[in-house]
């Protein structure tokens, strides 16, 4: 205050003449017919753009609740469509948001903003407009952690083309547009540009979804087996919003599976 | 007559002769403004503090808008042309200063100091005024033109006021 003071009284001479300036200009533009006019024209003009700028401000405020309305929707009418086809398995989705990720390590993950109390589940997979992005593998309450296919610990069931041969994407830790799918046999017909597609044999995903395509480089051969180059689909880098796809029945055939794969003595 | 009612003579009288006779004085074609009240600011004393040279020239400003029907023309002008009065008095001030007994008039400062200070005073002022009045970006060309003639034609007159009016040294 003291300090407010001091400064008032070094340059009171600048104040009083803003002051006198002020009301003798507010005296001449209101009392004389051109500048009065040129004055509201301008002050339209400003108040226009202030205007403008605002709602532009205002809109782009929105723009993430929009975001989250649109999200949710999409996961709804993504259901609705699996259920109009009549899917065998009809999966559910819910959206959710990326709150953490790396994209610059070997052993990627996500964090999710969605947890228990949502209905997540470990196991659940991570789509990204169709695209598959990845598994959730431990929820709490209120957030989910999710490892993505740029995780060269995860190992993905993948299919090359709508009937193609089934085989392993394992994400080689370096590129975040590439993985490579091992164990293809060499008898198969592949191109490049070929469609990758999820299997449905994980459990995680309905299968078809696009996890891919055969990138434009020669295949490796290994023994009988080809490892085949894909340049994934999903952009790592940019995700920020995900679906979280469930499959009904999952713990039924968790349950079916879990502790008979081996004979019984 | 006292050094103090002169004074306040010298700065007042110009100002009620403007009020009364010359509020509406433009002389060729509104080139000339006779800013009469502008000669009393001029005359106001050397030591004057810069808020008080505000404060009467936004004073005299509003009363002539107020007679002159200008709303606030002349109090925008009058106060600008007070903000620069104490810079140009350092401008123009001799070697050693002024003293306290000199007056910024012909007689006490000499014919050029005065000329030379009416001149970049009544510019500023008149400069400002047109320019003001022009509104137009068009138009300020003319009201420079406008403001140099009028400030010229005024500061000849002003001399030739103070010339005319100033005191007969009595010899005993």
């Amino acid at each position: 205050m003291r300090n407010l003071w001091n400064l008032l009284v070094q340059y009171h001479i600048a104040l009083v003449f803003v002051i006198f300036q002020g009301i003798a200009l507010t005296w001449f533009v209101g009392s004389h017919g051109y500048p009065r006019g040129k004055w509201v024209q301008h002050s339209l003009e400003w108040q226009g753009e202030w205007d403008q700028r605002m709602s532009q401000w205002d809109r782009l405020t929105e723009l993430d609740d929009l975001n989250r309305e649109l999200l949710t929707e999409n996961a709804t009418l993504r259901a609705e469509l699996h259920s109009a086809r009549g899917d065998a398995t009809q999966n559910t989705y819910q959206g959710a948001e990326v709150i953490r990720s790396t994209w610059n390590s070997a052993t990627n993950q996500f964090v999710l903003n969605k947890g228990t109390v949502h209905g997540v589940k470990p196991g659940q997979g991570l789509l990204q407009n169709n695209r598959v992005v990845g598994r959730v593998i431990e929820a709490s309450e209120n957030y989910a952690l999710a490892l993505p296919i740029i995780n060269s610990n995860m190992e993905w069931s993948v299919r090359i083309g709508a009937t193609g041969p089934v085989a392993r994407l394992v994400w080689k830790g370096v590129d975040v547009t590439r993985a490579v799918v091992y164990d293809v046999p060499r008898s198969a017909i592949i191109s490049a540009g070929d469609s990758v597609l999820s299997s449905g044999f994980q459990g995680c995903f309905p299968s078809g979804l696009l996890v891919g395509s055969v990138a434009d480089e020669a295949p490796e051969f290994d023994g009988q087996f080809l490892n085949v180059p894909v340049a994934l689909a999903a952009d790592f880098r940019a995700i920020r919003y995900v679906q979280i796809a469930a499959t009904p029945g999952q713990l039924e055939i968790d349950a079916l599976t879990d502790g008979k794969g081996q004979p019984s003595p | 007559m006292n050094d103090q009612m002169l004074t306040y003579g010298r700065v007042l009288i110009p100002l009620a002769i403007h009020v009364l006779f010359f509020q509406h004085a433009a002389f060729a074609a509104g080139w000339w403004f006779v800013g009469l009240h502008l000669l009393g600011l001029l005359l106001m004393p050397l030591q004057s503090s810069p808020l008080l040279l505000l404060v009467v020239a936004a004073g005299f400003g509003s009363t002539v808008d107020a007679a002159s029907f200008e709303g606030g023309l002349f109090m925008s002008s009058a106060v600008f042309m007070a903000l620069a009065i104490p810079t140009v008095n350092r401008l123009l001030a001799p070697r050693e200063g002024y003293e306290i007994t000199d007056h910024p008039t012909v007689s006490s400062m000499g014919l050029q100091w005065f000329a030379l200070r009416c001149l970049l005073l009544l510019s500023v002022h008149h400069l400002w005024m047109f320019g003001l009045e022009a509104g137009r970006w068009d138009l300020i060309p003319r009201a420079i033109g406008k403001a140099m003639v009028s400030s010229l034609l005024s500061t000849g007159a002003f001399v030739l006021v103070l010339l005319l009016t100033r005191r007969q040294r009595t010899t005993r």
